[in-house]
C-alpha cells in the first residue's frame, strides 16, 4: 500500500527540484545592479497610488470559516463513496441526515445574508 | 537483514519527519508571522507523508485535505485580516518569559514521559497492514459508529451558527 504512493513521492521530489532550481540558478547566474527605477514598486507599468498594505474586511474570515466546515464534510463523503455499493439504502439514508443537517447550517448562513458579496 | 523497499520506507520516514521537526522550528524562529504559517504547511504537509509511511492513507489525505488545506486558509486569512500595525504591549520581562519556560518545560516533561512510558508496538512483531484504510473506516463509521457520525454533522452545524452569530454581533 506504501509502494502505491510511491508516484506521489516522485511528483513531490520533482515538483521541489522544479521550484528550487530556477530560484537557484537565477540566483547563481542573473546580474544583479538595482537602482532607483528597477526598486520601484509598479502595478502593471504604472505606480501604486495609496497605502498598498490595507486591512481587508473581517466579513472575509467568515468564509474562511465555512469553507473549512464543507471541508470536513468533504471528508466524510470519500469513506462514503468507498462503502457506498456495500450498504446500500443504509448509507444512503446516513448521508442524507448528515448533509440534511448541515445544509440548515448552509440556509442559515444564506438567509442571515453571511454568504453576501460585500 | 533489512530489505531494501524496507529501508526506503524507513528513510523516507525519517526524511519526513526532520522535515516536519525542522518545519516546527521554523514556525517558532520565522521573525514574519506570514512566514510562520507558511512553514506549519510544510510541517504538516511532511506530517501527512509521514502518516502515509505508517500505514494511516486516509489519515494521510485528511491530513492534506484538512490542516494544509482549510486550516492553514484559516490561519492565513486570520494574518492578512489583522491591523498591521496595532500597538503590542512590550513583551519583555522577567515574569514573562519565566512563565514561557515553566510552560515549555511542563510540556516536554509531560510528553516525553508519555513517550518513555508508553508501549511501542514494534514494527517486526506486528507488521503495519499493507491495504488501503479508507474502506475499514467507512465499514465502521457507516454500521458501528452511526450515531457519533450524525453527531459530527450536529457539531459542523453549531460551529457553523456559532461562526455566523459571532461574526454578525462584531459588525
Amino acid at each position: 500500500m506504501v509502494a502505491s504512493f510511491g508516484p506521489i513521492a516522485m511528483a513531490v521530489v520533482i515538483a521541489t527540484i522544479f521550484g528550487l532550481l530556477p530560484l537557484g540558478i537565477s540566483r547563481l547566474v542573473a546580474p544583479r545592479k538595482p537602482d532607483s527605477v528597477k526598486n520601484a514598486p509598479y502595478e502593471c507599468g504604472v505606480e501604486t497610488i495609496g497605502p498598498t498594505m490595507i486591512q481587508f474586511k473581517n466579513h472575509f474570515y467568515l468564509y474562511a470559516l465555512i469553507f473549512v466546515i464543507f471541508d470536513v464534510e468533504a471528508v466524510f463523503l470519500f469513506p462514503w463513496a468507498v462503502i457506498f455499493s456495500q450498504l446500500g439504502t443504509l448509507a444512503l439514508v446516513e448521508m442524507f441526515v448528515f448533509v440534511g443537517l448541515l445544509l440548515v447550517g448552509y440556509a442559515y448562513a444564506w438567509r442571515k445574508g453571511a454568504l453576501d458579496w460585500v | 537483514m533489512i530489505a531494501p523497499t524496507e529501508a526506503l520506507v524507513a528513510g523516507s520516514f525519517y526524511t519526513f519527519a526532520a522535515i516536519a521537526l525542522a518545519g516546527a522550528i521554523g514556525v517558532v524562529l520565522a521573525r514574519k508571522v506570514f512566514h510562520s504559517a507558511l512553514f506549519l504547511v510544510l510541517t504538516l504537509a511532511s506530517l501527512a507523508a509521514t502518516f502515509v509511511i505508517l500505514g494511516a492513507d486516509f489519515l494521510g489525505a485528511v491530513q492534506i485535505v484538512i490542516y494544509v488545506g482549510a486550516i492553514t486558509v484559516l490561519i492565513l486569512f486570520g494574518i492578512m485580516l489583522t491591523p498591521r500595525n496595532v500597538e503590542l504591549p512590550e513583551s519583555s520581562g522577567v515574569g514573562r518569559s519565566t512563565a514561557g519556560v515553566f510552560v515549555a518545560a511542563a510540556v516536554f516533561i509531560v510528553s516525553t514521559t508519555v513517550i518513555v512510558t508508553s508501549q511501542w508496538p514494534r514494527s517486526m512483531s506486528t507488521p503495519i497492514p499493507d491495504r488501503p484504510t479508507t474502506e475499514a473506516i467507512g465499514q465502521g463509521l457507516f454500521t458501528t459508529y452511526a450515531l457519533p457520525f450524525e453527531m459530527a454533522s450536529i457539531l459542523l452545524l453549531i460551529a457553523m451558527i456559532g461562526a455566523i452569530v459571532i461574526a454578525r454581533e462584531e459588525q
